[in-house]
């Protein structure tokens, strides 16, 4: 087996940043029962949480790239 | 739905659309005819996806032409609280990033076909797995009656009452039914290509038709402010509640869907499993989100429908859209043969690996474990035929009792997560306890749903997930021994064991 083999769960890091992102990505922390400011016809609150999305989205994109590497064999020849 | 474009230019829509996919379908088997020697032939396309067909499969199986008219629909009546479609789609890949690395490597490694060939794999416990086919069989026969009824809606709708829309759907079945029978897991893939390829293009058309015509998002904002000031606001108490439910109970159940899990097996090499999923991490902000802005959008027009009017949000603008010109009256049509296009989509690989299941794990496992692949995919195929069958009767004469017994899916299925996903990883899991919790979690679900009760707010589905990992943490701890040889590894060799495997 490689040494460099990584697997995403192995590595507790990845999780704790998830959770941060996931703790973020729920709306607790704005101000209820307050007028909604609107950037564009669009409330602040969404576009924060929108943000929050982008970056869950570009931390998946990070940790499939780095984290993730465990095939230990040449994959198959297969058609297509 | 009544559409201002409906009729002949729907039924055209409908010919081509189903043309098409008959015709790639097809072609696709001319070009693998050994694809009934095995069941991995069959089933996972002989483990040959590569990153552009297994996007589109995964794309096309996990957003279904419900997500387009569903989601629209909730987005104009509970306004921006249903932001939440948007990071859910992302939730289910993150929920990939916990098992699909290594449940990809064991699958090429022991040759597991279904989901349940894992669990029995792990476990080699009969009550396990049976229980695991039978819940997974069940939600994935209601997903299916879903999208039958949904395909029947569609055309209703888009052919304006011209064909009767039980022809339309059975023109559907029967194709759907013909390439998924021909070419298995390659044809429904390539045909998913199409398929996801009509709903993108149809949805952007809408979005622009409806910004072009009605306005942008401050317009829209306005006119929330005016009618509805209430959806502009943060969620709060149970909206907050119901938040974090719907990313952690949908996240984790739209994930062991057994048909989006057959989809990791069939990846023709780590790399091409690594992009498509990267691909797909980025996609809900092109279709949940898309179709978020239009639900949004849709208040410039229509600022003030009921509960029920509101349902039709989709079919309404897109008809007042293409009432403005040709361009836009062609790329209706497109959106609505997309739809359909995308319901049937889901609905094969649902068919597919409902089929996979009785073949491999039931009839293959049970009833007669010496037949050839060959006779087991045929006995998988006709018991899927019967199923749809089934299906379509119980779709055109709902039972007037019972009918929520066809509504439960997610709640159901989720219940089979933790065996799958902790009995990955849990050297010391306990296949009996794992088994009294997974009875316990479906039960327990069920009961809640039928009686509706959401104690503090929390869904039913979550609820009997809750007593699941006790039952099977708790038991695992009490009764499960992690076995010798891995206590030997993990004593010896602590450090090397970290950055292997």
């Amino acid at each position: 087996m490689k040494q460099n083999t990584r697997e995403p769960i192995r590595n507790y890091k990845i999780w704790l940043g998830f959770l941060i992102i996931f703790i973020l990505l729920n709306p607790w922390y704005f101000p209820s029962g307050e007028e909604p400011v609107l950037v564009f016809g669009v409330p602040l609150w969404a576009l924060v949480i929108l943000g929050v999305t982008v970056m869950l989205s570009l931390y998946i994109t990070y940790v499939i790239r780095y984290h993730w590497d465990i095939e230990d064999e040449p994959s198959r020849e297969e058609e297509k | 739905m009544e559409l201002a474009f409906s009729g002949t230019s729907g039924i055209l829509i409908m010919l081509f659309y189903g043309v098409l996919m008959l015709l790639i379908g097809v072609g696709t088997y001319m070009r693998n005819k050994k694809v009934h020697s095995s069941l991995e032939e069959y089933y996972l396309g002989g483990r040959g996806l590569g990153t552009l067909v297994l996007f589109f499969t995964f794309f096309a199986t996990q957003y279904s032409g419900n997500t387009v008219i569903g989601y629209s629909a909730e987005a104009y009546r509970v306004g921006y609280a249903n932001l939440v479609t948007i990071p859910f789609f992302i939730m289910i890949i993150l929920v990939y990033l916990v098992f699909a690395p290594r449940m990809y490597r064991l699958s090429k490694k022991h040759d597991i076909v279904t989901p349940v060939d894992f669990l029995e794999l792990k476990f080699k416990s009969k009550a396990v797995s049976i229980l695991a086919a039978i819940l997974m069989l069940y939600a994935l026969g209601n997903f299916l009656l879903e999208q039958l009824i949904a395909i029947g809606q569609g055309v209703a709708g888009l052919t304006g009452g011209t064909v009767p829309y039980q022809a339309g759907v059975i023109f559907f079945i029967v194709i759907m039914i013909i390439y998924g029978w021909l070419g298995g897991m390659r044809s429904v893939a390539y045909t998913d290509t199409m398929q996801g390829v009509a709903l993108l293009v149809g949805v952007f058309m809408l979005l622009i038709g409806t910004i072009v015509y009605f306005g942008g998002l401050p317009a829209a904002g306005d006119y929330i402010r005016t009618y509805s000031p209430e959806n502009l606001g943060v969620p709060e108490g149970g909206g907050l509640v119901r938040w974090t439910n719907f990313l952690i109970l949908v996240g984790i159940g739209a994930a062991v869907y057994p048909n989006a899990i057959q989809r990791i097996f069939s990846a023709k090499n780590e790399r091409a499993l690594k992009r498509s999923l990267t691909q797909m991490a980025w996609m809900p902000f092109l279709t949940a989100g898309v179709v978020f802005v239009i639900g949004i959008l849709a208040y410039t027009a229509f600022p003030d429908l009921t509960v029920e009017e509101s349902e039709q949000i989709v079919g309404m603008m897109a008809s007042a859209i293409a009432n403005e010109n040709i361009i836009f009256y062609i790329a209706m049509v497109l959106l609505f043969g997309g739809i359909i296009a995308a319901i049937v989509s889901t609905a094969d690989s649902v068919l597919l690996t409902f089929s996979s299941i009785v073949s491999k794990d039931i009839y293959g496992r049970y009833i007669n474990p010496d037949a050839t692949d060959n006779r087991k995919i045929l006995v998988g195929k006709v018991i899927g035929v019967i199923a749809v069958g089934f299906l379509l009767v119980i779709a055109w004469n709902p039972p007037a009792t019972l009918y929520q017994v066809f509504l439960l899916k997610l709640e159901i299925l989720v219940q089979v997560a933790p065996a799958l996903i902790l009995g990955l990883y849990w050297e010391r899991s306990h296949a009996r306890s794992v088994f009294i919790g997974m009875l316990t979690g479906a039960l327990l679900a069920a009961v809640f749903t039928f009686t509706n009760l959401t104690p503090l707010g929390i869904f039913s589905g979550v609820w009997g997930l809750i007593a699941n990992l006790i039952i099977y943490v708790a038991g695992s701890l009490v009764f499960g021994k992690a076995p010798v040889r891995q206590e030997a590894d993990m004593l010896e060799g602590k450090k090397a064991t970290q950055p292997v495997r």
